[in-house]
């Protein structure tokens, strides 16, 4: 086989698992965790069309945008967690994306309709969980 | 390639860096959610950008700098919480990009049995390098901000985050793999650097790079 041929191959055989891969992975995210209609926090289920509904919720202020939700610490609260300030707690998305915060982090975050997402005014975008499926005790 | 005027290259590099860098901060404000555009602004403009550069003026390294310029421009555009992070994970993909085309397999002005230049093999490099440059830049942002912003970091975290950097990357693969044939092969956008009269070229330049960077300035802190 010339070199030409050569190169040719390795990078088509390259590009094909990369496709493959990549493709398989983004699949993966799309199959839902968990329930759709509800989220899970620390064992307590709570059905989205409820939330809003039975919840005192408040504008707030992330990233210079005006949003309106419900106070997380509410929820934990609720479910009857034990010292919640001594936890770490994960939270995670529809499609599998997971984030560690603090309780501290969790007293300053909200629940909001839009997007159904966990938004943090005081972190990163990248630590606000869209398509909540649950909040974790780890 | 004939010898580039290693001012012509500096020009060169604050114009498409600043071209890069304004995209980067402007795109992200007008695309809708369900569009992947942090793919398309790696896999399709940068890698694009720098592989059209690299054709134009055949200079190494130029590509980093661009990324640099790129980069300092994203860092004057509070979009996010982590701006620095978005700065850096731009300078991440000039640097990748050099890692790769770097390699004399990778030299797009080779000739011989070695020569690139076919609709095919570049879709595949691109494919490659779309990817790549695209899922390191997510994998460094997911790295520096916990690290700037003083967050929680655990490598469990990054780790279970993969399969979602790793699936959104398919849309960089493919971007990429329509974006490098296009910036080697197309003639519409090939000119010859050198044989531009000095006073235009470094007039374009500069008049550009200044659009750029009145435009960002202007749309985040004065409108």
């Amino acid at each position: 086989m010339s070199d030409a041929k050569r190169l040719n191959f390795i990078l088509a055989a390259t590009a094909a698992v990369i496709l493959t891969v990549s493709f398989g992975a983004l699949a993966y995210t799309f199959i839902p965790e968990g329930n759709p209609d509800l989220v899970t926090i620390c064992g307590t289920y709570y059905f989205w069309a409820e939330i809003f509904e039975n919840w005192d919720s408040r504008a707030f202020t992330a990233n210079d945008v005006t949003y309106e939700g419900v106070p997380l610490n509410a929820f934990l609260l609720d479910s009857g967690l034990q010292n919640p300030e001594s936890h770490t707690y994960r939270l995670t998305g529809q499609d599998h994306y997971h984030q560690d915060v603090t309780w501290n982090d969790i007293q300053n975050g909200y629940l909001t309709l839009d997007e159904h997402r966990a938004v943090f005014p005081g972190l990163s975008q990248s630590f606000w969980v869209r398509d909540l499926a649950s909040i974790e005790v780890i | 390639m004939e010898k580039m005027d290693k001012y012509r290259v500096l020009a060169g590099i604050i114009l498409f860096g600043s071209l890069w860098g304004m995209l980067e901060c402007m795109l992200g404000e007008v695309s809708p959610s369900w569009f992947p555009m942090g793919a398309f602004l790696g896999g399709f403009i940068g890698l694009g950008l720098m592989m059209l550069t690299r054709r134009l003026y055949g200079f190494m390294w130029m590509q980093l700098g661009m990324a640099l310029v790129a980069g300092a421009l994203r860092f004057w555009a509070p979009v996010g919480t982590c701006v620095i992070c978005s700065a850096l994970a731009i300078m991440a993909e000039g640097l990748i990009f050099e890692l790769i085309f770097n390699r004399p397999t990778f030299n797009i002005h080779g000739t011989g049995p070695l020569d690139l230049r076919n609709p095919k093999t570049l879709a595949v490099l691109g494919i490659i390098a779309g990817f790549t440059i695209y899922v390191v830049g997510y994998m460094f942002t997911q790295v520096m901000t916990p690290l700037l912003t003083g967050a929680i970091f655990t490598v469990s975290n990054f780790a279970s985050n993969i399969p979602l950097m790793v699936g959104s990357g398919f849309f960089a693969a493919v971007f990429g793999g329509i974006s490098l044939p296009l910036a080697v092969l197309a003639e519409q956008l090939h000119f010859n650097v050198n044989t531009i009269r000095k006073e235009h070229y470094y007039a374009a330049a500069t008049g550009v790079s200044a659009f750029c960077w009145v435009m960002v300035f202007g749309f985040f802190h004065l409108l």
